[in-house]
């Protein structure tokens, strides 16, 4: 890291001492390490000094800053923060080397710290102080003053050195050989063929690498902004053979490369000089040694200043209508249609073609025309950088829907643009379109109105619904149908009214299955019916009626219960028959009594033997129970 | 005062008292739709909140309750309200419509899972019949199928006897799919699953205490699933399945009536 002019004896003492044996190596580690203690002991003197690697550079050059501290503790020195100028631009470093002197009996070390600086003006410079720790001191360095001049400047000697040092693995032994800065054969450039213009007016511009030397590789340390330029990229096809080829700067032919292609527009008047890019090369050199081996180093490169001045547009014949629209562009209109009918849409499609700033072409917009609906455009375009100037054309497509019938006239707004080549205003324009119209007038739509059939609804803003203020507002809440008590007690009634269902049923049919039994059994219950019906007629005392009845009500019982009819109801043919049921003796004395009471008294209500209130009915319903009883 | 007029006083005052009542809680519902409309979201805020605790569970009122917290800024009450109005009417399409444009607008962006069929199928039908409409086609299916029964037995030594059995087989099977509805139904109605966030960024713990760490961050308005329960916290599930412990005052429960505790109004973000 340090030319040969600056190299201390000490270092050719150490290299001699490199080629003895490894014993005694040994003996003079112990020695110098102990003479090194003898040293810090004695309180030897600190040193601490800066250098530039070269009092005069170029702009595009590099400057390598190197510190070099010696003493016995430089061993311990540390950098306390990172050097800065606004003159110069940081790029590499620290890279740090230490060594160790031996003579005459005296030990020190050595410590050299390097940075690497791109100067960002012309003139006399300062390369910044850098501030040291040694122990617990902290001390700064003298600013090392460089001179800077435009342009690139070959190093002196060897030049200097890349502040990355070299990638050869056998660096130690091409120390000899330190591959110099390529200079003036490299360099990068921007171009432009052009370095006076007017607003808006495309500004092609290139990055190009120029080099005699071999490339490996490169990539931007640092991009430029064009301030006060709209910037279009082009994209570079990287099989374009019109990318690389020679060309001739300063006399001398190089091999070049265009590693960047914009096309600038100029937003605002004024002299513009071009920030600087800086682009990080890989440059490979062949060593003279026996093997052949490729010496590899980086360097950086910065671009030329380049100067762009942008001229306003001549206040002479300026119209007032014009927008700053640079270049050459021609205006187009059509119809879709030319007829239609009221409240049916037609398209009218506005398209400007040309070359310039397209995209600064002002929305063009079409006059309110009475008795017509237009709609907001809608844009689409086709632009394309060719020969570093956009080209092509941006279309307007506007819906209009007459709204009553009748023939319109829509005028086109006229383009004013300024042409630099001719220096002038011009004007473009396109005839007006017409537009018949048939029909009715749009329902609800009155001159000028918004609104009409087929029309497109445009969304313009979002927003939750409105509140609901309506009757179910007001509507309280019920439970649940589930929860109350009556929706398990309704599954309950249902089973019950099903269960019940089928027993009547299932007993309806076992009484039908047996007719006599059915009869049986309805025997019983309609005698006692019978009987309530003798017993209220009873209330008022003994009638012809009540005897009437009870004798009815024995005589269907005996019917139904045993099958007697009435014609064969004499008292042999009931002892016998009831005899048959195991009815008792008792029992059928006591019927046949009834039978003939009744049969005598109801004739004759006055006959009958003095009874008690109720006592002809219950004798008969003690007789039923018992008549009941006794067939089972 | 003689007898017959005690009581005609006395039948007059039931009446008014009656009267009274009625209007003492319509009176908050009405009062809250005005203020709304005048822009006092704060006092349309209590109003409401007064008319819901005297008549819970009104799916209307929620709604207006999420409209009045969005205006207020609070996205978080929002969503709960029209959450809890979608749970008392699946088929309150406003409510659904305000959850969808809140949705974009709000900070996660974790998509809730879309429900299954099932889930769909009865929403559909509880949002077409309502609840007590379904309650009502159980007990009417529940009905039929006893009377099915019942005729298969009357009919069982007939010669119609298998057009009665194809009628009971039917009624069964239709019995079976609304009870299977109405069970649903009863689940969704009883099972506290959704909670919504109401703090406007809040902390997921892994465990139900504050010296668990923290793990991850959610903010107000999301809805995620609540899979448990203890001292104050609830164990959160976002849609993605990530899972944590919240304090139950952060985040609102969708399937309740409580309401959450209100914060004054936010100037927007």
């Amino acid at each position: 890291m340090r030319t040969p002019e600056a190299e201390p004896r000490g270092v050719r003492v150490r290299s001699i001492h490199r080629h003895r044996g490894a014993g005694v190596a040994r003996v003079l580690v112990g020695v110098v390490v102990l003479a090194a203690w003898c040293g810090i002991a004695r309180g030897e003197e600190k040193k601490v000094r800066a250098a530039a690697s070269a009092e005069r550079i170029g702009l595009e050059n590099t400057v390598t800053l190197e510190i070099t501290i010696e003493g016995s503790d430089a061993a311990g020195a540390e950098i306390v923060e990172k050097p800065s100028s606004p003159d110069f631009r940081l790029i590499g470093g620290p890279n740090v080397s230490t060594q160790f002197r031996f003579i005459n009996g005296n030990a020190s070390f050595t410590k050299v710290i390097a940075y690497s600086f791109m100067p960002l003006k012309t003139g006399r410079l300062e390369l910044p102080s850098v501030k040291i720790r040694l122990g617990e001191r902290v001390s700064g360095t003298n600013p090392v003053p460089v001179e800077v001049v435009a342009g690139s400047v070959a190093p002196p000697g060897q030049g200097a050195r890349s502040p990355f040092g070299t990638l050869d693995p056998f660096g130690s032994d091409a120390e000899a050989e330190t591959p110099a800065d390529p200079g003036a054969d490299l360099l990068l450039r921007l171009e432009s063929p052009v370095n006076t213009v007017f607003v808006g007016q495309p500004v092609p511009l290139d990055l190009v690498l120029y080099h005699r030397v071999r490339i490996g590789g490169a990539d931007l340390d640092k991009e430029g902004k064009f301030e006060g330029f709209w910037v279009e990229n082009v994209e570079l096809d990287p099989r374009d053979p019109a990318r690389v080829g020679r060309r001739e700067h300063d006399g001398r032919q190089y091999n070049t490369q265009v590693l960047r292609r914009w096309v600038l527009f100029p937003l605002r008047s004024g002299r513009f000089d071009l920030d600087p890019w800086i682009l990080r090369v890989l440059v490979e050199t062949q060593t003279r040694s026996f093997f052949g081996m490729t010496r590899r180093q980086v360097v950086l490169r910065r671009t030329n200043s380049i100067v762009i001045d942008v001229m306003d547009f001549p206040v002479t014949g300026q119209p007032t209508d014009f927008a700053g629209l640079c270049g050459r562009f021609d205006i187009q209109a059509e119809l879709d249609k030319t007829t239609t009918a009221t409240g049916e849409a037609a398209t009218v499609r506005l398209t400007v073609r040309g070359e310039g700033n397209l995209r600064g072409i002002p929305e063009q917009k079409m006059a309110e025309v009475p008795g017509c609906k237009i709609y907001t455009p809608k844009i689409s375009e086709s632009i394309r950088l060719v020969n570093g100037t956009l080209r092509g054309s941006r279309t307007w497509e506007y819906v209009v829907i007459p709204l009553e019938p009748g023939v319109f006239e829509m005028s086109i707004p006229r383009l004013v643009y300024f042409d630099p080549g001719a220096r002038t205003y011009r004007i473009a324009s396109s005839p007006a379109l017409r537009l018949s119209a048939k029909g009715e007038r749009v329902a609800g739509t009155g001159l000028g109105n918004a609104g009409g059939f087929g029309m497109p609804v445009e969304m313009k803003g979002r927003d939750i619904r409105h509140i609901h203020s309506g009757p179910e507002l007001d509507r309280r809440p019920s439970g649940r149908f589930y929860r109350r008590p009556w929706f398990p007690a309704a599954f309950g009634i249902i089973v019950l009214v099903t269960l019940g269902a089928i027993a009547v049923d299932e007993r309806r049919r076992y009484l039908q299955r047996d007719k006599h039994g059915w009869e049986r059994s309805r025997a019983a219950v309609r005698a006692r019916r019978e009987l309530r019906t003798c017993a209220r007629i009873g209330r008022k005392g003994y009638s012809a009626d009540l005897f009437a009845g009870v004798h009815r009500l024995l005589q269907n019982y005996l019917q139904a219960r045993f099958g007697i009819n009435s014609i064969e109801l004499t008292g042999t043919r009931l002892r016998q028959v009831l005899a048959e049921h195991n009815v008792s003796e008792t029992a059928t004395t006591d019927l046949l009594g009834i039978l003939q009471l009744c049969e005598s008294c109801r004739y004759a209500p006055s006959a009958a033997p003095a009874l008690k209130h109720g006592e002809l009915l219950g004798r008969v319903e003690r007789l039923l129970r018992v008549l009941d009883g006794g067939s089972s | 005062m003689n007898r017959s007029g005690l009581i005609g006083w006395l039948t007059l005052g039931f009446l008014s008292m009656g009267m009274l009542g009625t209007v003492h809680s319509e009176a908050p519902m009405r009062a809250g739709v005005r203020l709304y409309n005048n822009g006092q979201f704060e006092a349309a805020d209590q109003a409401w909140r007064q008319a819901a605790k005297e008549a819970p569970g009104n799916a209307e009122l929620y709604y207006n309750l999420g409209c009045n917290a969005f205006r207020r800024n609070c996205l978080g009450e929002a969503v709960l309200y029209f959450q809890r109005t979608l749970w008392l009417n699946p088929g309150h399409g406003d409510a659904r419509h305000n959850i969808l444009y809140i949705n974009s607008i709000q900070t996660n962006k974790v998509l809730p899972n879309p429900p299954g069929i099932l889930e769909i199928i009865r929403d559909r039908m509880i949002a077409w019949m309502g609840v007590d409409g379904i309650s009502g086609l159980v007990l009417m299916a529940f009905t039929f199928v006893c009377m099915a029964g019942w005729y298969g037995l009357r009919v069982r030594h007939l010669p119609g006897r298998r057009a009665a059995l194809w009628f009971l087989a039917g009624t069964l099977l239709l019995a079976l799919a609304t009870a299977i509805l109405f069970w649903a139904v009863v689940e969704r109605d009883s099972a506290i699953t959704d909670g919504v966030i109401l703090a406007r960024q809040q902390d997921v713990r892994s465990g139900p205490s504050l010296s668990n760490p923290v793990i991850f961050s959610i903010h107000e308005g999301l809805v995620v699933e609540l899979a448990a329960r203890t001292d104050g916290w609830y164990q959160v599930v976002l849609p993605n399945g990530w899972n944590g412990w919240v304090p139950e005052q952060q985040l609102g429960v969708v399937q309740s009536v409580e309401l959450p505790i209100s914060r004054p109004i936010m100037k927007a973000k």
